[in-house]
């Protein structure tokens, strides 16, 4: 039942989050106006317009406090995901592609739900190896090395 | 210079042997594989230079394959740490870069520098053309000049990125006619395909691009060339310098490769010997004849030596235009 | 005219014929995967064809061009992935298609929607070149400001039901688009110190962030985990053509699309997927069922197809007529004719006016070829369908993260790709439109750049979108579509 406060709650940090950039913006762009144009005139006012937008939004979800239509449900994977695409990508420079690659696609698999053991497997080999197949031998673009190559 | 006794025979054996054998597979130092790092998009004038290498390397028979990598963005400079600090020491690489990389450097106070690569020699130049609309009241630079003295809000130019080549010319003109650089109306455009739209349009005064770029819409009158910042008038091209008219600016748009930091001596010199043998071949020549490049080759530390200097003379120029400190 | 036949002639000899399908296979390939987009394709393959005849050599470049343009929407509509920026448009109904069981009737009207607006275009660059050049030199950056204000609108079109959370996100889009070097004058802005920034976002790392990663977050979300029956979830019949009802449905959207992205693609500077999202909003102002955009429209690709691949023909229109290359495709064209001793301009139709004929038929074949190609694979392509999610989308996901790192070699736009999929996520989830974030993101810089380039030429007066006809034209439309909208919304509101 926590719909309404977490749309007002979002529009809450948006607020905040557009006023700040509003209000540092000035301070990070030093270059000189032409005809009262700057680089910085555009960002200013798109935050404050964003933040204006926010404000309306907040009150509309405060006025409106609607029942929310389903309970929430596991939160979990999205960061487990987020964090696998993180480490992902940094283990890039040191494993490789192919090695980094073949358990992405094996974490993903069983992420998503294939539970048979020899299909992740089959999966996780073959896919990488037809990327870097293709694009080193075909596109001629070199992918990550491992850091002991 | 550096060649050891042994590489110079090694050299003079297989140059001799060469025609028989095109890929020198007995030399340690050959390099059988390049790798090329453009620090732009496919398709502009750094991407062209490393395609042309690789293809005029492999028509020599100097390599076997080569690898380009394209990273793009904001002048080159944000390739540039990447080259530096990712492909480090690896002997097989190149990277090109010129004129507007220096620029870029200074004007986005970039950390790294071109002189943490190992400068390998610069190859091509392109000079610098203004132009105005056939339609314009502008007959030569004095023209122009005493008008943007005048009031230089009514001047409006157009060209390429801001910071780049043709805002620095623009720059240099300004200062060398006694004008304040700062107060040119400069309108930069994302490529030189819009700024020929906007002179055509008449919608701007003049226009500065290289050569290449303007030379056909010149020819075809439907541009008119008031100067160009070569050094002496060029074979075929009607043209009167800049100097010529007492305006004394000199600036070639010129291009390069480096390799990266971090490389023995022996890797320096066999790069070196690769660029010197493919600026000497026959399919480089035909490659400058067909995209317009001037030959202005310079190798190893001349090059560095050259670098130095010209970051020094592009940062005063954009000093004077407001865009270092 | 009489120059034609002896054109045909040389066109349809069977080299040509073949190297233009290889081209085109190329390109729909290229086209399809992520962070491949079709400069590079093309920068790759000049060298091949300097070996073969001039005709020959620059069919096989068109084929790879059209193949390119077209490509992106097979992957957009069966996986979610835009293999090219203007395939984002397609995505946003044809992957809701293909969720419901229509993938190859979205795959029918994407192609011959591709075949209709590259087929217009190519006639446009045959009969109108100079007309329509003539059209585009009147454009300079107060119209380009201009123009993109009354896109801009759209934006508008595009949130209706949902104003605010409309507005935020185009907003935020156009400030996404701010980030890095100002083109103006070379200053950095929210790059916050980051030098990885000073280039801004990749339109790539936005669109399949939004799109392809945002899809896997919310099948994690769904499956979180759990073992899913070997038939998967996803909809193995692919569904079938296209009814005669669908085709009174599109082919108008077609027809409309067309023209707006043969203008679009004579002005130097825009681009295919401005085109193609412009013509996306605009089909939806005009639809009858504008609800069902972005919840799987057969207009909202077709309009979106049609408007991507109109720009084809007519971005040589500048480059043949003028000698000016409108983008970064006819630059490296440009070079491929200069190398077969072909100088683009005026002069070209009176030197060689036999080539300049035979290019036009190439220009047609080449359309009519891909329709051929296109319609062979489609059995093909739609197969995807029947491959369940939980083996597809890790082959998605380690597809769109070579495809970003190949596209730019740099590991930071990986990081920027996976918080647009965040981003793109979140958005879904709290009922924020994708729309308006990317019309935002391509539309921001035309808007910004024109009205400050306007204000150096015109010394800093705001006359200057007045005294230039099509400048006002176009911000009047803009204001009557903004009216048109709010009063539009307000009865929606109260019904």
């Amino acid at each position: 039942m926590k719909r309404p406060s977490e749309e007002a709650g979002l529009a809450a940090i948006l607020l905040a989050a557009s006023l700040v950039l509003a209000a540092i913006t000035p301070f990070q762009v030093t270059g000189g106006e032409i005809w009262g144009i700057g680089s910085a005139t555009l960002p200013i006012a798109l935050a404050v317009a964003i933040a204006l937008l926010a404000a309306w939004l907040l009150v509309d979800a405060l006025r409106n406090q609607r029942p929310a239509e389903e309970p929430r449900q596991r939160s979990w994977p999205i960061p487990v995901m987020t964090l696998g695409l993180v480490a992902y990508i940094a283990a890039l420079p040191w494993l490789g592609f192919y090695l980094s690659t073949v358990l992405l696609v094996g974490g993903l698999a069983r992420l998503f739900g294939e539970g048979r053991i020899l299909a992740i497997l089959v999966l996780a080999l073959a896919v990488p190896a037809v990327l870097l197949v293709f694009f080193e031998r075909f596109m001629i673009i070199l992918l990550p090395a491992a850091a002991w190559n | 210079m550096l060649w050891s006794r042994r590489q110079v025979l090694a050299t003079g054996l297989l140059a001799s042997a060469s025609a028989a054998a095109p890929i020198r597979t007995g030399l340690a130092q050959a390099i059988e594989q390049l790798r090329i790092f453009v620090p732009a998009n496919p398709g502009g004038g750094w991407d062209q230079t490393g395609r042309s290498m690789e293809m005029a390397m492999k028509s020599a028979g100097l390599i076997k394959s080569a690898q380009i990598t394209n990273v793009g963005g904001a002048g080159g400079t944000v390739g540039l740490p990447q080259f530096i600090n990712q492909w480090k020491g690896q002997g097989n690489a190149l990277m090109v870069g010129g004129m507007v990389m220096v620029g870029a450097i200074i004007a986005n106070k970039a950390r790294n520098n071109l002189t943490e690569t190992t400068p390998i020699a610069r190859l091509t130049g392109e000079f610098q053309v203004v132009v105005v609309p056939a339609a314009s009241p502008f007959r030569s630079m004095a023209d122009l000049v005493a008008a943007f003295k005048a009031d230089p809000a009514k001047v409006s130019w157009a060209g390429g990125s801001a910071g780049g080549t043709d805002h620095i010319l623009a720059g240099m003109i300004a200062k060398a006619a006694g004008g304040d650089p700062r107060k040119v109306a400069y309108v930069a455009y994302s490529g030189g395909g819009p700024a020929q739209a906007a002179l055509l349009g008449n919608q701007v005064s003049c226009g500065i691009s290289g050569w290449g770029e303007f030379g056909e819409q010149v020819r075809a009158g439907k541009l008119r060339a008031l100067g160009i910042s070569a050094d002496k008038r060029q074979p075929g091209i009607d043209v009167p310098t800049l100097r010529e008219q007492g305006i004394d600016v000199e600036l070639f748009n010129w291009r390069g490769v480096f390799a990266p930091p971090g490389i023995s001596d022996a890797q320096r010199q066999s790069l070196l010997d690769l660029v010197d043998r493919m600026v000497k071949s026959p399919a480089w020549a035909e490659i400058l004849k067909r995209y317009d490049w001037t030959d202005i080759y310079l190798p190893g530390d001349r090059y560095r030596a050259y670098i130095a200097s010209e970051t020094e003379r592009i940062h005063a120029i954009l000093k004077d235009l407001g865009l270092a400190s | 005219m009489e120059l034609i036949f002896p054109a045909i002639g040389e066109v349809m000899q069977p080299i040509n014929l073949v190297v233009m399908a290889i081209g085109l296979v190329i390109g729909m390939a290229i086209g399809a995967i992520p962070g491949l987009n079709v400069p590079l394709a093309v920068a790759i393959s000049l060298p091949i064809t300097f070996h073969l005849a001039p005709l020959a050599g620059i069919a096989m470049l068109v084929g790879i061009y059209k193949g390119g343009t077209y490509g992106g929407s097979i992957s957009a509509i069966l996986i979610n992935v835009p293999g090219t920026p203007a395939a984002g448009a397609t995505a946003l109904d044809g992957y809701a298609l293909t969720q419901q069981g229509h993938a190859s009737k979205a795959l029918r009207v994407a192609l011959y929607s591709s075949f209709t607006g590259g087929l217009i275009s190519d006639l446009s660059l045959i009969m109108f070149a100079i007309p329509v050049a003539m059209l585009a030199l009147k454009i300079g950056p107060a119209e380009n400001f201009a123009l993109g204000i009354l896109a801009l609108t759209l934006i508008g079109v595009l949130s209706e039901g949902n104003m605010v959370k409309g507005l935020i996100a185009g907003a935020f889009g156009i400030l996404l688009s701010t980030v890095g070097l100002d083109p103006l004058n070379g200053e950095t802005r929210l790059t916050f110190g980051l030098l990885d920034l000073s280039g801004g976002f990749q339109f790539i790392s936005l669109i399949i962030g939004v799109f392809a990663i945002a899809e896997a977050f919310a099948l994690a979300h769904a499956t979180a985990g759990r073992l899913v029956a070997s038939v998967g979830q996803r909809i193995s019949a692919a569904g079938k053509g296209m009814s005669a009802a669908d085709w009174r449905l599109c082919l108008p959207v077609m027809l409309r699309a067309a023209p707006v992205g043969v203008f679009i693609g004579a002005v130097p500077g825009l681009g295919s997927a401005i085109s193609a999202f412009i013509n996306y909003g605009i089909a939806r102002n005009f639809s009858r069922e504008p609800e069902k955009f972005g919840k799987g429209s057969l207009e909202g690709v077709a309009a979106a197809e049609s408007g991507n691949n109109a720009v084809c023909g007519s971005t040589f229109i500048p480059l043949l007529t003028l000698g000016i290359p409108g983008d970064t495709i006819t630059a490296i064209m440009l070079g491929a004719f200069m190398v077969h001793g072909l100088i683009p301009g005026p002069a070209l139709f009176t030197t060689n006016a036999d080539f300049v004929a035979a290019f036009f038929v190439a220009m047609l074949v080449s359309s009519i070829l891909m329709l051929a190609i296109g319609r062979l694979g489609l059995p093909l392509f739609v197969q995807a369908v029947r491959i369940p999610n939980k083996v597809l989308f890790p082959i998605v996901v380690a597809l769109c993260m070579t495809g970003v790192y190949a596209s730019s070699s740099s590991y930071f736009d990986l990081y920027v790709m996976l918080g647009f999929g965040l981003l793109g996520y979140g958005m879904k989830r709290f009922g924020f439109p994708v729309a308006p974030l990317l019309i935002g993101f391509i539309l921001g810089p035309i808007v910004e750049v024109g009205l400050r380039q306007s204000l150096i030429i015109s010394r800093g007066s705001l006359e200057i979108f007045v005294t230039r006809p099509i400048a006002l034209i176009c911000l009047l439309l803009a204001a009557l579509v903004a009216a048109w909208v709010a009063i539009r919304q307000s009865k929606g509101v109260k019904s």
